[in-house]
């Protein structure tokens, strides 16, 4: 597990690369710096509240996500105390046993898929969810499993 | 590559249901979002991403806009199957289909798909069976009768897709009606058992 794949020189790799998420960090700092003329409309304060959550890190978090996994929160929302209050909504809204898609929650939060997913990514990483893929390869042609479906979706 | 752990036993300790994605697609107008406003046990949700041509997820975290990017909508609704342990996840394609045929994450993970069409205009589902048929996604059609009556048969829509393989159930749907919208997911789930039972 070097670093083969990363192509840059030694020199560009600081231990802080510059990165929209830094940038965001640094705006936190300064509550003027939020409300500046020509911010995205978006609500920038409660962007920079979410993506304050991930430290400035601007890898990729380690877990990979998809708009069809399915999020179960490993902690209660007060176990994520420190957190963020949108983070705790989170996690109250994927309380076990159900659990939400990562497309519901994004839905329900009202953020694009991509930062959803990422930032439930870095959740994940953080142990306070857990995660469940859809069905897949063997499964999704298991005659026995795609039955108990069909006879169950037959008595809707 | 972000290591990818996929499944998490903890969840399924705890006796989770399973997910399954479905998708439902079409042209224009042929009544996606009210099929899976029918189909669904919650309230219909509409989830954005942001997709360049290329088709990349692509989103921003800095507010960048861009010409090179879209922001497209899909509907989501579930159905949870306590008995199968599984929780349906259906996913309403975006109309813009030049962005979404190249999104991977869409396709990738579906069990299959419901095609729908509109027969006063078929040409503008074409590109969703092209689609699913390249891709080597199971799907079945069902055509919505927006007048309470279809002029053409099963047949004759079939027939008039050009769909590679002719046996490819086509349905007449009302895609309003609860019963109408489960018979076609009901003909999906025929269809991936009998070609489980041949493979
Ligand atoms: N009569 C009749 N009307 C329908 C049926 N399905 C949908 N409609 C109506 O047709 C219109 C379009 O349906 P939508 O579900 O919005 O279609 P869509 O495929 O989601 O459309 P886009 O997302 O714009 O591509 C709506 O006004 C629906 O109420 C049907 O089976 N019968
Ligand atoms: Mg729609």
């Amino acid at each position: 597990m070097s670093e083969p794949e990363r192509p840059e020189s030694p020199a560009s790799q600081s231990p802080e690369p510059e990165s929209e998420v830094s940038e965001v960090e640094a705006s936190e700092t300064g509550p003027s710096a939020r409300e500046t003329p020509g911010e995205p409309r978006r609500g920038s304060r409660r962007r920079t509240r979410l993506y304050a959550l991930t430290d400035g890190r601007t890898a990729a978090p380690h877990t990979v996500l998809t708009m069809d996994t399915t999020i179960t929160a490993a902690v209660g929302a007060e176990g994520g105390g420190g957190l963020p209050t949108e983070w705790q909504a989170v996690l109250a809204m994927c309380a076990p046993p159900g659990g939400l898609a990562v497309a519901e929650i994004a839905a329900r939060m009202r953020i694009r898929l991509t930062p959803m997913t990422l930032l439930l990514g870095e959740l994940a990483d953080r142990g306070l969810i857990h995660h469940q893929p859809p069905l897949q390869g063997a499964e999704t042609t298991n005659v026995h499993m795609l039955m108990r479906i069909r006879d169950n979706l037959a008595r809707i | 590559m972000p290591g990818y752990d996929g499944f998490d036993p903890s969840v399924a300790a705890a006796g989770q249901v399973s997910p399954v994605k479905i998708l439902v697609a079409g042209g224009f107008g042929v009544g996606k979002t009210t099929l899976v406003e029918t189909i669904s046990e919650i309230e219909p949700l509409r989830t954005e991403e942001r997709l360049t041509a290329a088709g990349v997820g692509v989103d921003d975290l800095d507010g960048i806009e861009s010409k090179a990017v879209t922001t497209v909508a899909m509907d989501f609704g579930r159905l949870t199957l306590a008995d199968a342990g599984v929780v349906l996840y259906l996913f309403g394609t975006p109309g813009q289909e030049r962005f979404w045929f190249m999104w991977d994450d869409l396709l990738s993970g579906a069990l299959g798909a419901l095609v729908l069409v509109d027969t006063r205009r078929l040409d503008r589902s074409f590109p969703a069976v092209d689609f699913f048929e390249s891709r080597g996604l199971p799907f079945v059609v069902g055509a919505n009768c927006f007048h309470g009556e279809q002029p053409y048969t099963a047949e004759e829509i079939g027939a008039a897709l050009h769909l590679r393989d002719p046996q490819t159930p086509v349905l007449l749907l009302d895609a309003r009606a609860r019963t109408d919208a489960r018979d076609v997911l009901l003909a999906l789930l025929d269809l991936l058992i009998s070609s489980a039972d041949a493979a």
